[in-house]
């Protein structure tokens, strides 16, 4: 396991392009007013990310190289559920607490930067970009082991899909969508949110269970 | 340390079923032309992928199951396969470290500077030859039992070969360690290796020790006439020439002593896998007589 | 021990390293006693098959010139250069008097044998 994680990291390191361009991300939308929108959309990047080292695992010109090293297939499925979801998972609690810490850009409305409202707007935020990284590494990472770099694009469209359609969403309610979500999670609360978690868990151990099936009948 | 027995893989156009066996404290050669299951061979060993039925056998596991701690015992290296190529030799030591326990950076750097290769270019940037020394120097470098090479020195000039050969040897030097190499070159083969394996199209078609070949092996080369005179006992390989064959026996000083007129030359490691991969007749199989 | 390979010598290499280490023990380079180099290493110097190695290694603990010590090596054998001179000769000697034999079988007399054997002397010097 700890090769497996040396080797994701050096991948990153030597990939600085992403960290920049998700750097970038951060940067961008934490100048404009829809920074808590623009964090959850950076930790699903990162998942994309994350399912790339494992397409590029599998499919790549290192692959065989790479499956001749000390670990079995199943050690390498765990470490990439683990990664696609302990990393961006990290990165969004980093932005989130940001979120709610620091005021927003000066030049913003004023409105939007009051810090109490910003803690359980910023909590909120982070447990659904919770669940979009479930979700995502749940659809994403079998795609990408059983399918290759083909899976990535595959999951890029679903993902398209869910977005316009979230648009769609946010764009009839007319209202911020923050507030219209607080105010629907206030009303169902906890029953609500035990329901996605289950749901949520059913689904990874789902994907895991698939993943491990296809896993094991690659041949390198 | 690896037994393979009545391993079988279909891929529809191309069948393997393969039995042998690399003991302890043995350099043993896989050979054959290009198609042959040489690789299907090798990725089975090591787990890449599953047999259809029979059994593998590696450092007592079973191959399809290896686990990490079986897997820390053994090296390998693909001609066709590198470690991640944007990582350079730094961070793929930082790596090998941290997959195996017995990494021994000291060595990896000191054989990494004797095999001249760069400190910080990336992978996708070394030549052949760089490529294929890494290979070698990661696989020793973490002290394995097992080597699993398919065409170590492929592409390699002679000093790089010769350097490679010789890390090998070095390696052998260790009681209980064993080499199995496919390769294409026959002085390699016959500097380096105790016994061969001869597959072709997915059978082995020899098995054969390589001080027998040096010292017992022949090709004649008769006239049609000629060879319809010959004893076939210890005849081989029969391969159709512009006025006769060019044939291979496991005897040449029978043949030479009992029939003195035929020009008969001793055989290398190419004429045995030439003469037997395009027989005319595949003549019966040839099992050690050692 | 310095071994050298012919590989285009129609002698067998293990033979060729027999003949060697055989010579080197009668000249007394190879002292009684005094290690000789592990299979490996020597296969690995010589850039050969250590089965073959193995074999003339074999060859001369039959032909009683080394011994083997399991888990420690193959040593010279603790006798004087004489002696394998000795045996050597002696080995001759029992080539020349089946020679004779033979020859006496075809009806040779003791005058012809020993022109026979001025001849192949004369040839064996030129050839050399």
């Amino acid at each position: 396991m700890k090769g497996l994680l040396i080797k994701d990291l050096l991948w990153w390191r030597t990939n600085v392009a992403q960290i920049a361009v998700l750097a970038a991300l951060v940067v961008c939308y934490s100048c404009s007013d829809a920074r808590i929108f623009g964090y959850l959309f950076t930790c699903l990047i990162t998942v994309a990310v994350f399912i790339g080292t494992a397409t590029a695992d599998v499919e790549g010109n290192s692959a065989r190289q790479t499956f001749t090293m000390p670990f079995t297939r199943r050690q390498f499925v765990a470490e990439k559920y683990l990664t696609c979801l302990a990393m961006p998972a990290l990165v969004g609690a980093v932005l989130f607490t940001l979120a709610a810490v620091l005021p927003a850009a000066p030049w913003l409305d004023g409105a939007t930067a009051q810090t109490g409202e910003n803690w359980s707007q910023a909590t909120l935020f982070f447990l659904v970009a919770l669940a979009g990284i479930v979700l995502m590494t749940a659809v994403g990472l079998p795609l990408g082991i059983r399918f290759g770099q083909g899976g990535r694009y595959i999951m890029a469209t679903v993902f398209a899909l869910a977005f316009l359609a979230a648009w769609a969403v946010i764009e009839t309610t007319g209202d911020s969508f923050a507030g219209e979500l607080a105010g629907l999670v206030r009303r169902q609360s906890a029953l609500s949110g035990v329901l996605c978690a289950v749901v949520l868990l059913a689904l990874l151990t789902g994907s895991y269970a698939l993943s491990l099936h296809w896993i094991k009948r690659v041949e390198f | 340390m690896i037994t393979l027995d009545h391993v079988t893989k279909n891929y529809g156009h191309f069948a393997l079923d393969v039995t042998m066996t690399v003991p302890e404290g043995t350099i043993t050669a896989m050979v054959g032309p290009n198609g042959s299951g040489k690789s299907t061979t090798f990725r089975i060993i090591l787990g890449l992928v599953a047999p259809d039925s029979g059994t593998a056998t590696v450092l007592g596991e079973p191959a399809g199951l290896l686990d990490e701690t079986t897997k820390r015992r053994i090296g390998a290296a693909f001609s066709d396969s590198n470690y991640p190529d944007n990582l350079n030799v730094r961070q793929v030591a930082t790596m090998l470290a941290g997959f195996y326990p017995a990494f021994n950076a000291d060595l990896f750097f000191s054989l990494a500077n004797r095999m001249a290769l760069p400190d910080k270019k990336k992978i996708k940037d070394f030549s052949t030859g760089m490529a294929a020394k890494l290979k070698v120097v990661a696989a020793v470098s973490h002290h394995p039992q097992l080597l699993v090479l398919d065409e170590p020195t492929a592409g390699l000039d002679v000093l790089a070969r010769d350097a490679i050969l010789d890390l090998l040897r070095e390696f052998m030097e260790t009681p209980g360690h064993s080499i199995l190499v496919s390769s294409h070159n026959s002085r390699d083969i016959a500097s380096l290796c105790d016994d061969l394996y001869l597959i072709d199209d997915g059978a082995i078609r020899l098995h054969e020790t390589i001080d027998a070949i040096g010292s017992d092996y022949g090709v004649i080369q008769a006239t049609r006439s000629e060879a319809a005179t010959l004893d076939d006992e210890y005849l081989l390989a029969r391969v159709p020439t512009l006025d006769g064959f060019r044939i291979l026996t496991s005897q040449r000083q029978y043949y030479a002593e009992n029939w003195p007129a035929l020009p008969i030359d001793k055989a290398d490691i190419d004429d045995v896998v030439a003469l037997m991969a395009r027989s005319e007749r595949h003549v019966a199989d040839s099992q050690p007589n050692s | 021990m310095h071994i050298t390979i012919q590989s285009s010598s129609m002698t067998p290499i293990y033979e060729q390293i027999v003949d060697q280490v055989r010579l080197q023990i009668t000249q007394g380079t190879l002292a009684a006693e005094s290690p000789l180099p592990s299979v490996r290493a020597c296969a690995r110097e010589c850039r050969i098959s250590a089965l073959t190695v193995k074999k003339a290694y074999d060859k001369l603990e039959e032909e009683g010139l080394v011994t083997t010590v399991p888990g420690k090596g193959t040593f010279v054998a603790d006798i004087s250069p004489n002696i394998v001179e000795e045996e050597l000769r002696r080995e001759a000697e029992e080539s020349f008097a089946e020679a004779i034999r033979k020859a006496r079988r075809t009806g040779m007399t003791d005058a012809d044998i020993c022109e026979l054997v001025a001849l192949l002397l004369d040839d064996e010097t030129e050839a050399a």
